[in-house]
């Protein structure tokens, strides 16, 4: 259990100018990762629709762009595209990039842009049974040469997996999951849990994980723990300071996880986000 | 019109060796670059193939003037809605540089692959013919409401808009009267590849089929594309002479721009050629 410590921004509906400076300006400052979300409208219900880019495109433009950090979408919606596609996609991207890619992916949730858009949103246990065919589908077409997949929705003939990712045996597959049975399924295949929430839920759904490893016959340990943090989600403010910022991190590594991700800093957050990145990122990741 | 050239170059290259030789057919002033949508390559299922639409985005992020696209993305693989909003979202990476090539689907065994539905072709025409009309109107407008048979969206909005106003080009692959007839209706270029007496009877469909619905047949580009595959009757590399030879009869079939595969890298001699001494003076004589 001596993975260390890595630290992630997400950026939301930031246009294609803004998105590319803040990204270069992160990179360059050794943040580890960096994600968007997978949304083709603003993804609050109360919200007028703003602008959105389309994530795997940004992302893709981004693999060339950037040199050090990892990329993903936080998470890929298995709504917005055929697993098939997305595994294409995400091999691609892992070329582009030189094997940076995490492959961050969920089963979609929010309601009203798939009425937009007219994409469908299956009832959420067909919702779900969806997502576990897909991963299973990815995990599967992603680490072999040829696949046959016999699913209920998705079936694959002798698929080729080519070129491979450049990460071998596949880049690893993040799974967002926060109740219990989408977390048993990402048990199963995911190389980083992924979640977000008060320390104490937090606390609980990492037991949650490890029992559901056992369960499912795999070593806890090989499960990497990442929480996000989202404003719109708590009262904690990790930037208004060094120490608020150290703090979030010391109480959420306290309860198991390793991999942060945070909301990326705004206008008026950047100069504590530059100390971070300087003065106390170095210092998590020497323990 | 001037007359105009692009190439197009198939995804079994890797990624360095597209970037490599992009660079060069921009330094040789090809007016537009283009890659296939496929998930394996046709001539030969099972070679290495990368997704198209991931690379194009990080394409335009090394090339300046060309125009890109994929010609043709297949309705089959992409929910038309994320397609909208791929091509919305690689507009703003390129600045404003994308043409966005869009035909039918056709290629039955990788869509049995990698278990992509593949309908009947009075179906499939008839999700073309719709997924034509939505592009056509979600790109044009802000939101977008369409009550189609197989796509409906519902105040879907396109934000942020395109930079190309009013809409990014409709670039559509259609070789049938059918198929004309249907995309006369839409399409900014249209592109087909045959014998020179095929295109010229195909060109005077497409007059006939924009007259009938009222548009200028001069508003529609004509575009060939030379696929070294499927016209092995024409050697357009062969030499100097033998180029202007293909140009000449292409044109007087109707055709305006001229989409080429290339030919064997050992070849690339004769396209340095022909772009630096003779393309110069072959956009200029068009009439």
């Amino acid at each position: 259990m001596s993975r260390q410590l890595t630290f992630g921004l997400q950026s939301l509906g930031l246009g294609w100018n803004d998105l590319r400076e803040d990204w270069l300006a992160f990179d360059a400052a050794g943040w580890d990762s960096l994600w968007l979300p997978d949304h083709l409208s603003t993804p609050n219900p109360a919200a007028e629709p703003s602008d959105f880019l389309e994530a795997w495109m940004a992302l893709a433009a981004m693999a060339q762009l950037t040199s050090h950090a990892r990329l993903g979408v936080l998470v890929s919606s298995n709504t917005f595209r055929h697993p098939s596609v997305l595994a294409k996609q995400a091999v691609t991207v892992d070329q582009i990039s030189g094997g940076r890619l995490d492959l961050g992916f969920g089963a979609g949730w929010f309601e009203r842009e798939h009425e937009e858009f007219g994409l469908e949103l299956p009832p959420i246990g067909e919702r779900v049974s969806r997502y576990a065919e897909a991963l299973a589908l990815l995990d599967e077409f992603l680490s072999n040469d040829l696949t046959t997949f016999e699913g209920t929705y998705y079936r694959l003939q002798e698929a080729p997996n080519r070129p491979t990712p450049v990460q071998s045996p596949r880049m690893p597959i993040m799974v967002g999951a926060h109740g219990p049975r989408t977390m048993k399924i990402a048990a199963r295949h995911a190389d980083i849990w992924n979640s977000r929430g008060t320390v104490e839920e937090m606390a609980e759904r990492n037991k949650a994980i490890d029992a559901a490893a056992h369960a499912a016959g795999r070593d806890p340990a090989s499960i990497v723990r990442s929480v996000s943090y989202f404003p719109a989600r708590t009262d904690e403010r990790p930037w208004t300071s060094v120490e608020a910022f150290t703090s979030w991190v010391e109480r959420y590594r306290a309860v198991g996880f390793t991999d942060f991700i945070f909301e990326a800093p705004g206008p008026d957050q950047r100069d504590v986000a530059e100390r971070i990145a300087r003065e106390v990122l170095p210092q998590f990741r020497a323990g | 019109m001037p007359r105009e050239f692009g190439m197009q170059t198939i995804q079994t290259w890797t990624w360095s060796e597209t970037v490599e030789r992009w660079q060069w057919f921009e330094a040789l002033g090809f007016e537009s670059l283009w890659l296939t949508d496929h998930l394996t390559r046709t001539a030969s299922p099972g070679e290495p193939y990368l997704e198209a639409w991931t690379m194009l985005s990080a394409l335009a992020t090394v090339t300046e003037k060309p125009r890109l696209g994929v010609l043709v993305s297949s309705n089959t693989f992409r929910h038309p809605s994320v397609l909208a909003k791929q091509a919305v979202t690689l507009d703003h990476i390129s600045n404003g540089r994308l043409e966005l090539g869009i035909g039918a689907g056709w290629f039955k065994p990788e869509h049995d692959m990698f278990g992509l539905d593949f309908p009947e072709t009075k179906e499939l025409v008839a999700r073309y013919a719709e997924a034509l009309a939505l592009l056509d109107e979600f790109l044009s407008n802000d939101l977008t409401t369409f009550d189609g048979q197989f796509y409906q969206l519902k105040n879907a909005p396109n934000r942020p808009r395109p930079i190309q106003q009013p809409r990014i080009p409709l670039m559509v692959g259609a070789h049938g009267p059918r198929m004309i007839n249907i995309v006369s209706q839409y399409a900014d270029s249209w592109n087909t590849r045959g014998t020179p007496a095929e295109v010229r009877e195909r060109n005077d469909q497409m007059d006939a089929a924009c007259v009938r619905h009222g548009r200028d047949p001069q508003s529609v580009k004509r575009s060939l594309l030379y696929v070294i595959a499927q016209m092995p009757e024409e050697q357009p590399w062969a030499s100097i002479d033998a180029f202007i030879d293909f140009v000449g009869r292409f044109s007087e079939a109707g055709i305006q721009e001229f989409l080429l595969q290339p030919p064997e890298p050992e070849h690339y001699a004769i396209v340095e050629q022909i772009a630096t001494e003779v393309i110069p003076g072959l956009r200029k004589d068009a009439a």
